[in-house]
């Protein structure tokens, strides 16, 4: 359905919300994104845009304008970037899965870093879905593809939809009024059904209560049901996305590697894969034997072109600088949604590898 | 049979069950809104609710899975006005949850959102915010406690069709609702 957004009083109620929001809560990119520095909020635009046929130069928007602060843009930053580039830019907020599945437009998203579920400081453009997964691409990254239960765990609701101007743009107002229309016919209806049975099957009042009690929890019970057969929305059939969101949110506890253990697995690089999560400079000046570079500031793009070649069976072992440094421990829990199980974490990191080693080699 | 209006207006006895109705589906509306913002994004809702510290993994999946459809089916009962006594208890049990986990989340010191409204309420727990969840609990107990015109009549005084007739003759009518 197409029509126009601002005419739909129920979402302008979302937009003043999200104005509100992000006066109240400044909306930034961490510097997860190293490579794109504060930068991903105006690669996204410039994504977008370019996705509705409207080139440009992206240093353009290299300016205090669009990237008010050294952490990022806020969404009003991002609003002037698009109209700077000559597209129009929507606020929207409160959205769901349903928009994504209608939407015409690209959406730059406001979700969390990667690994890091409980700070909403990044954004990503959306751009359609193919096979049952998100088309994204995050940063300077080239367009991959996510699994639609991972981006609505990390997404708040909060998007910009980009559209050319003078051309027809989804309403998403529309698609909210019917998500919610629809699940309160469904609602009203299925009460409706279990009013007529209770009045049916009942004759006291107090039946009548109890009856009505049973309906309540096997009516959840049933609609849970139904939406467990959805894939987008079931529990089930995304178990590697719950398992991210238990580890990331769960503070999950990852089992750790002594240095003596490490040593004997640097040996031996069939027994496991060892991973060094810290920046690349860091690692410029020494490094594990056999490590592969995975530094905390990959976009998902790179992680996913990395893991590609490594068996979901393999253990894997994740170092960083120090046994204060928790870049494996964020590095283990974006693994996890990646579907990998065995993940050790040699937490005395390279600073504790290089003091066995001084060691070693004093005591010679 | 007496008019139940005076020359002001609605009679106080008749204007307490349109309260009682009408808070009812305020908070019905709120666990309406509250259930749909979960629904349309469920992992960022279990992700709210491991935030808690309270439940994790199945256990946290179950809570995120049914809570918000209950929500809702509930919110439609309240709004229908089927089974009154039974949904508002079920109202106010609910909410009096919601307040102490708030609660038990402000005494810990988790710096954390409370989720209330799907992921972009992350605004964080305070006092305030507890003692707004807190507030509509109360309201809901009180209306729990004033709505009895859905009450088994087994459980109410025992009075006669003569009783009842006396009563309802009276101005004052303290036990006009308990009548067969």
């Amino acid at each position: 359905m197409r029509g126009i957004i601002v005419g739909n009083s129920f979402f302008c109620v979302h937009v003043w919300a999200l104005v509100f929001l992000s006066a109240w809560n400044s909306t930034n990119c961490s510097r997860v994104v190293a490579d794109d520095g504060p930068y991903c909020g105006i690669y996204a635009v410039y994504g977008a845009a370019a996705a509705v046929g409207v080139q440009c130069e992206f240093q353009t928007l290299v300016d205090p304008r669009f990237v008010s602060s050294g952490a990022g843009s806020t969404i009003g930053d991002l609003v002037s970037a698009a109209e700077h580039l000559g597209v129009r830019a929507t606020p929207l907020t409160g959205l769901g899965l349903a928009n994504l599945q209608e939407s015409q437009d690209p959406l730059v998203l406001h979700v969390s870093s990667l690994g890091q579920l409980d700070a909403y400081n990044h954004w990503l453009l959306f751009l359609g879905i193919e096979n049952g997964r998100a088309r994204v691409t995050d940063g300077s990254g080239a367009i991959h593809p996510i699994g639609l239960a991972e981006l609505l765990a990390r997404w708040d609701g909060v998007a910009l939809a980009v559209f050319k101007v003078d051309s027809p743009k989804t309403n998403f107002g529309a698609v909210e009024t019917a998500t919610i229309g629809w699940w309160a016919i469904l609602v009203l209806g299925a009460i409706g059904s279990a009013s007529w049975m209770v009045g049916k099957l009942t004759s006291s009042a107090r039946s009548r209560a109890r009856a009505w009690a049973v309906a309540l929890v096997a009516g959840t019970f049933i609609v849970t049901i139904v939406r467990e057969a959805q894939p987008a929305f079931s529990f089930l059939r995304n178990r590697e996305c719950v398992a991210f969101i238990v580890a990331a949110e769960g503070g999950r506890e990852f089992p750790t590697v002594s240095v003596v253990e490490m040593v004997e697995l640097s040996k031996s690089p069939e027994s496991a894969v060892i991973f060094d999560t810290r920046y690349n400079g860091d690692m410029a000046y020494g490094h594990i034997p056999g490590a592969i570079r995975l530094p905390i500031d990959s976009n998902q793009h790179e992680v996913a072109v990395l893991m590609q070649a490594i068996d979901h069976k393999r253990p894997i072992v994740l170092y960083c600088q120090g046994a204060g440094c928790r870049f494996s421990d964020r590095m283990a829990v974006v693994l996890t949604s990646f579907g990998y199980e065995d993940i050790r974490i040699f937490r005395d990191g390279w600073i504790g590898w290089e003091e066995f080693h001084n060691k070693s080699r004093a005591r010679k | 049979m007496q008019s139940r209006t005076t020359s002001e207006g609605i009679h106080p006895r008749r204007l307490r069950p349109m309260l009682v109705r009408g808070v009812m589906i305020c908070v019905a509306a709120v666990l309406f809104w509250s259930g749909v913002e979960h629904l349309k994004n469920p992992f960022a809702f279990l992700s709210s609710v491991i935030r808690y510290q309270l439940l994790t993994g199945l256990p946290a999946s179950v809570v995120a899975a049914f809570l918000p459809v209950f929500q809702t089916l509930l919110a439609g009962m309240i709004v229908l006005g089927v089974a009154r006594r039974m949904t508002s208890l079920c109202a106010a049990v609910l909410l009096t949850l919601f307040t102490a986990v708030q609660l038990s989340a402000l005494l810990r010191g988790l710096e954390i959102g409370c989720g209330c409204f799907g992921a972009a309420s992350n605004a964080p727990i305070t006092g305030y915010s507890v003692s707004r969840v807190a507030a509509l609990a109360a309201l809901a107990w009180l209306m729990f406690r004033l709505d009895v015109d859905d009450a088994a009549p087994g459980q109410l005084p025992n009075l006669n069709v003569d009783e009842c007739s006396k009563a309802a003759g009276r101005i004052e009518m303290p036990e006009l609702e308990a009548c067969p």
